[in-house]
């Protein structure tokens, strides 16, 4: 189990980085970049602030293959969900409204 | 495995709200723009700190400290329940501010409104579940604060604090999609930063 202590310091440097990457995401909402800009730029913001989490307060930077293969797995399903959902919706009739 | 549910839980209802977003994307835009970032922006601080806090208590528990792990798991529950009141508060302003479902009443500045009551009905869904997911992490963590108290878990409860550490960690993933999926997504003037 030591092997995947990650020290108190690393964990509060990983937060201070993760505080900055939130003041800076929100505050960047308030510039003009159109809608695909915000979202490109939240999503881009927020996958590094997710892997931060990920790697450092969940561990897995300390962890064995079998458990990136397990979080690998996790996310290959949701790209199969994701893909295959907004490629079959905009092919499909709008709604009524 | 459990996680991988969660994440695909989740995942589908952002998956559902994006392709409805391709659809609309300004009136999803202008709608997402109406949201109390300021409050969203705190919250998402909030949450962090409690993550934070749940990792130095899993570390400690690691090293066998359990008054350290009981003093950590503490603050991280009082971070999670900080961020359910914030929550609550932020609730209370958008009913205020007419942001709900049915009505969706705030200025719609030439949008159809129908289509900002269904991003309204996607915004509740998904801070809703995320609530509720929170509300369960509160509940566990509290039962951990106890048996770790009493000295009921072997190794200061090393094992079982790691498993509910992860647990924390996957709302607190979720919250950091849910910030710029709805929130971020559309454009905020000063104007609008306010409690």
């Amino acid at each position: 189990m030591t092997e995947r202590t990650i020290s108190p310091a690393t964990s509060v440097v990983t937060f201070a980085v993760l505080v900055g990457l939130t003041v800076l995401t929100v505050g960047l909402s308030f510039l003009r970049m159109g809608a695909a800009g915000h979202l490109a730029r939240g999503l881009a913001i927020g996958t590094a602030k997710a892997s931060l989490v990920a790697l450092v307060f969940m561990h897995l930077i300390r962890s064995p293959a079998r458990v990136w293969i397990a979080a690998g797995l996790g996310l290959f399903w949701l790209g199969i969900l994701v893909v295959l959902i907004l490629t079959d919706y905009p092919t499909r009739s709008r709604a009524a409204f | 495995v459990f996680l991988a549910t969660e994440v695909l839980l989740f995942g589908s209802i952002v998956s559902a709200f994006m392709a409805t977003r391709v659809f609309y994307p300004e009136d999803f835009e202008q709608a997402a723009g109406r949201l109390n970032i300021l409050i969203g922006g705190v919250n998402t601080i909030v949450l962090l700190a409690s993550s934070l806090t749940m990792a130095l208590a899993v570390h400690a528990a690691q090293k066998g400290e359990r008054g350290t792990v009981l003093l950590f798991l503490g603050l991280a529950l009082l971070f999670g329940a900080g961020f359910l009141g914030l929550k609550g508060y932020e609730y209370y302003a958008d009913w205020r501010d007419g942001i709900v479902p049915k009505t969706a009443r705030f200025d719609p500045r030439g949008v159809n409104p129908d289509r900002l009551i269904i991003y309204v009905m996607f915004y509740f869904i998904l801070t809703g579940l995320h609530a509720v997911h929170l509300s369960i992490g509160i509940g566990i963590g509290t039962w951990l604060v106890v048996v770790t108290a009493r000295g009921e878990l072997p190794r200061a409860g090393a094992t079982v604090t790691e498993v509910v550490g992860l647990y924390w960690h996957f709302i607190d993933v979720v919250w950091i999609f849910l910030l710029p999926v709805l929130y971020l997504s559309g454009h905020h003037v000063l104007a609008d930063l306010h409690f």
